[in-house]
């Protein structure tokens, strides 16, 4: 019972998360629907200054790829940690600066959803644990990239 | 009362914490887990059907063939 609720739980979060990134940075380029507006007066100048520089964009674009990633199944945990800065990021100016618990509480559930997709896909996360790691720089061997597909 | 209100203008109750009432990413997002989840448990049906070991038949596996 418990493993039917850990495997189907982590096959939601991994389409839920996915299918809101996606939708999210797709809305930007395409806007089916209007953009959510931003209300926080704090927030609101770290926002309006990541658009001049085009960081909103870039956050964009990785929702997209990211998004693609988490619903289609392929290159999961490059996924999540390409949507790993932008998820804390939203976490970060939204919970201890939005007005709204509405807001908090999805960016909250989005991080929380985020970090059980890392413990679920932790097996492809332990080489980085590393203590003391040795280079095998790519270009040595590039084909190396092929073969891990 | 639990109220259900999709809409896809972009205006939400934004003081809500009722979990039903939901932005337009959320709704997106919850739509996909959902038919995420139905998709998986179709396709993991099938694949497991078509994933049977083989039955073997007497007319495949006579004994004694070699004589």
């Amino acid at each position: 019972m418990w493993r039917a609720i850990e495997k189907y739980g982590v096959i939601f979060c991994r389409y839920y998360l996915g299918g809101f990134n996606l939708v999210s940075g797709l809305n930007y380029f395409i806007l089916f629907w209007p953009q959510p507006k931003i209300a926080d007066v704090a927030g609101n100048d770290y926002v309006l200054a990541a658009m001049d520089l085009k960081l909103f964009t870039v956050a964009k674009i990785l929702e997209i790829i990211g998004g693609a990633c988490l619903v289609f199944n392929r290159f999961v945990p490059l996924g999540l940690v390409l949507l790993m800065p932008v998820t804390v990021n939203i976490f970060l100016v939204n919970v201890p600066w939005s007005p709204f618990p509405h807001i908090q509480l999805s960016v909250a559930r989005n991080l929380l959803m985020h970090c059980i997709l890392l413990g679920a896909f932790a097996n492809y996360y332990y080489p980085m644990l590393k203590f003391r790691a040795a280079p095998q720089p790519v270009w040595r061997d590039p084909s190396r990239i092929g073969k891990s597909l | 009362m639990v109220n259900f209100s999709f809409v896809i203008d972009g205006k939400v109750d934004m003081f809500s914490l009722n979990p039903l009432e939901m932005t337009n990413f959320e709704m997106a997002g919850a739509v996909f887990g959902i038919l995420g989840v139905i998709l998986h448990i179709i396709l993991s049906r099938r694949a497991s059907h078509r994933q049977l070991p083989h039955h073997f038949t007497a007319t495949q596996t006579e004994e004694g063939a070699i004589d």
